[in-house]
């Protein structure tokens, strides 16, 4: 089939010979220049490849360090989160919970300079990094930068939960809770107030009070 | 003499866990001896569902499923669904959007060729070669995390335009490595295109005539090597590719018939030198701008179906997708390369050896999360 020329004889097999010969040699050149290029691997663990420097130390190959950019584990800085759950609606595989109460309104600027207004505290931050394909479908629409990538990839635990990560404490939910209670009173008050004050601005009419 | 042999054709399997099979595929071989009388694919051992989670997800959360349908160019995939749900919406692209898709789309055409290419030298017995066309696969590698962050499930290509800019020194990186990367397809073309040792297990093995592969809808670097010119980037362009100038190569029977294994070898080379040269144009004309198109927060495309081609590195790329309005796909069909090429199997295998079969798979590029979906 393949390999029958199409009249055999002596010449035509010492010509293949040579040819295999040849080809081989030449591909047995092309495998021994190799063995004198500078390697191209890392010894992985020994070596720190989070440090661009370190990397290049030790490292004589073409390969960079990691760039900043790399999409691994995922990190919420709850400092500028607004818990305003797009991160969660966006999320295709529902990795991430949020539940938030009312807090006091806060504005502040988050990360790459837009302006953000807090009016909701989250009391549960958990990203199950179990199920995350790190897709960065989450951080591209946050509005403050607060969901991001790291570029951490080293965090297998020794059990699943652990791979739910949890960024708001109990203790933080609860003081958020308190104050959310707090704030609900503080505002029935106000409200109640500006009611009054309301119907003392307006006598002629009186207004039956059902508040 | 005494009571005639009785000879029987043996049926045995080949895979689902064959290191020649690039995935989970089993065929089922009926031989008589070393050679092939009969063979059946069998397919499904990857099916995941791919298209029913379309119909669970979000328009803009269905783009890293497509990542999956096809790992080694999960550029193009995602390209090819941004594509069709882009016409849907009647969105514009920026420019500069469109470079960047095309520069990554044809980097990573080079990636998985460089992986066709080397796991068919290695399913022959050549280890060397695909090592060394991994280790080029590497810079690429580079080059697509430095503008996505990831390596090999890329996201990068959204709906309405590309997630990320690329850094500030990009496209001259590119242009670095293609210097470098035009020695290192030298060198690979004395290590296994001029071999005589592998020319000879190739040419006039399989061979797939013109008309066979059209009727059985073989599409991309199969096609063409089979002598079809036809390249959906020429024929029916999308994107800037009409601004750009490239070759479509076809199979000629440069070293036995016209449609050989060989012949489908030798295209994926020539295309990635057509690549080199897409990319070297892109650099030139690279506009600077948005990356993002006007987009809506909540896709709804409007009701109505649609079928998109794109050419992908494994041939034409179709989603048929059915929209009824809402946030979510109503049907979405995805056609690929992968899965007529395998059907074509059972027609030419007939007659072969063996171990001639895995060279016609690795030939053919048949990628097996490709075929299931
Ligand atoms: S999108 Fe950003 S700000 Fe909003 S909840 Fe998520 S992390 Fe917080
Ligand atoms: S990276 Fe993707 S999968 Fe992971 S939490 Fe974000 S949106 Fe979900």
């Amino acid at each position: 089939m393949n390999m029958t020329p199409k009249r055999s004889s002596f010449g035509t097999y010492l010509n293949n010979l040579v040819n295999g010969v040849t080809s081989m040699f030449e591909g047995m050149s092309i495998t021994l220049a190799s063995m004198f290029f500078r390697a191209q691997t890392i010894q992985y663990p020994d070596v720190n490849i989070h440090s661009n420097e370190e990397l290049v130390k030790d490292y004589k190959g073409n390969l960079r360090g990691m760039p900043a950019n790399y999409r691994g584990m995922l990190h919420v800085d709850m400092e500028i989160c607004t818990a305003c759950m797009i991160c969660m609606k966006a999320c295709p595989i529902d990795c991430i919970a949020i539940t938030n109460v009312k807090c006091d309104k806060r504005t502040f600027v988050g990360v790459g300079g837009k302006k953000a207004v807090q009016t909701r505290a989250a009391t549960r931050f958990d990203i199950d990094l179990g199920k995350c394909m790190f897709c960065g479908l989450c951080s591209l629409p946050c509005p403050t930068g607060a969901i991001h990538h790291t570029t951490q990839f080293e965090f297998v635990p020794d059990n699943l939960e652990a791979l739910v990560y949890k960024f708001v404490t109990p203790q933080e939910a609860q003081k958020a809770e308190a104050r959310a209670k707090e704030i609900e009173v503080e505002e029935k008050a106000a409200k109640a107030a500006k009611a009054k004050a309301e119907a003392e601005a307006k006598p002629a009419e009186p207004q039956p009070e059902n508040n | 003499m005494g009571k005639q042999l009785r000879t029987e054709l043996m049926t045995i399997n080949m895979g689902p866990q064959h290191p020649s099979t690039h995935g989970v595929i089993r065929f089922i071989i009926k031989t008589d001896g070393e050679v092939i009388h009969e063979c059946q694919p069998d397919v499904g051992y990857l099916h995941r569902s791919i298209e029913k989670i379309s119909e669970k997800v979000n328009w803009q959360g269905f783009v890293p499923f497509t990542d999956r349908v096809d790992y080694l160019a999960s550029m193009n995939a995602n390209w090819a669904y941004c594509f069709a749900v882009e016409r849907m919406l009647g969105t514009e692209v920026p420019r500069r959007a469109e470079f960047l898709r095309v520069m990554v789309g044809e980097l990573n055409r080079i990636s998985s060729h460089l992986i066709a290419i080397g796991a068919t030298a290695m399913d022959l017995g050549g280890f060397t070669p695909f090592i060394q066309l991994l280790r080029e696969r590497e810079y690429i590698n580079d080059l697509l995390e430095m503008a996505c962050g990831a390596r090999l499930t890329y996201n990068y290509i959204s709906i309405g335009g590309v997630n990320y800019d690329v850094p500030r020194n990009w496209t001259e990186k590119v242009g670095e490595f293609l210097e470098h990367f035009e020695l290192a397809m030298e060198q690979m073309n004395r290590l296994i295109s001029y071999n005589r040792i592998f020319i000879n297990r190739m040419a006039n093995l399989a061979v797939i005539p013109r008309e066979m592969a059209i009727q059985y809808n073989l599409v991309g670097p199969n096609l063409r090597g089979s002598g079809v010119k036809f390249d959906l980037r020429r024929d029916h362009p999308y994107s800037v590719y009409p601004e750009l100038d490239f070759e479509v190569p076809v199979g000629v029977g440069i070293e036995g018939q016209v449609g050989d294994c060989y012949d489908r070898y030798h295209v994926r080379m020539m295309e990635i030198r057509e690549s080199i040269n897409i990319l070297r144009q892109c650099i030139k004309m690279m506009p600077p701008g948005e990356i993002q198109g006007k987009v809506k927060n909540v896709i709804k495309p409007p009701e109505g179906t649609i079928h998109v081609r794109t050419e992908t590195p494994r041939g034409d790329t179709g989603y048929l997708i059915q929209s009824d309005g809402k946030t979510s796909a109503y049907r979405l069909k995805i056609r690929t390369g992968s899965f007529t090429a395998m059907s074509v199997i059972p027609a030419v295998a007939p007659g072969l050896f063996i171990a001639d079969l895995i060279a016609l798979i690795g030939s053919l590029d048949v990628v097996a999360p490709e075929l299931d979906r």
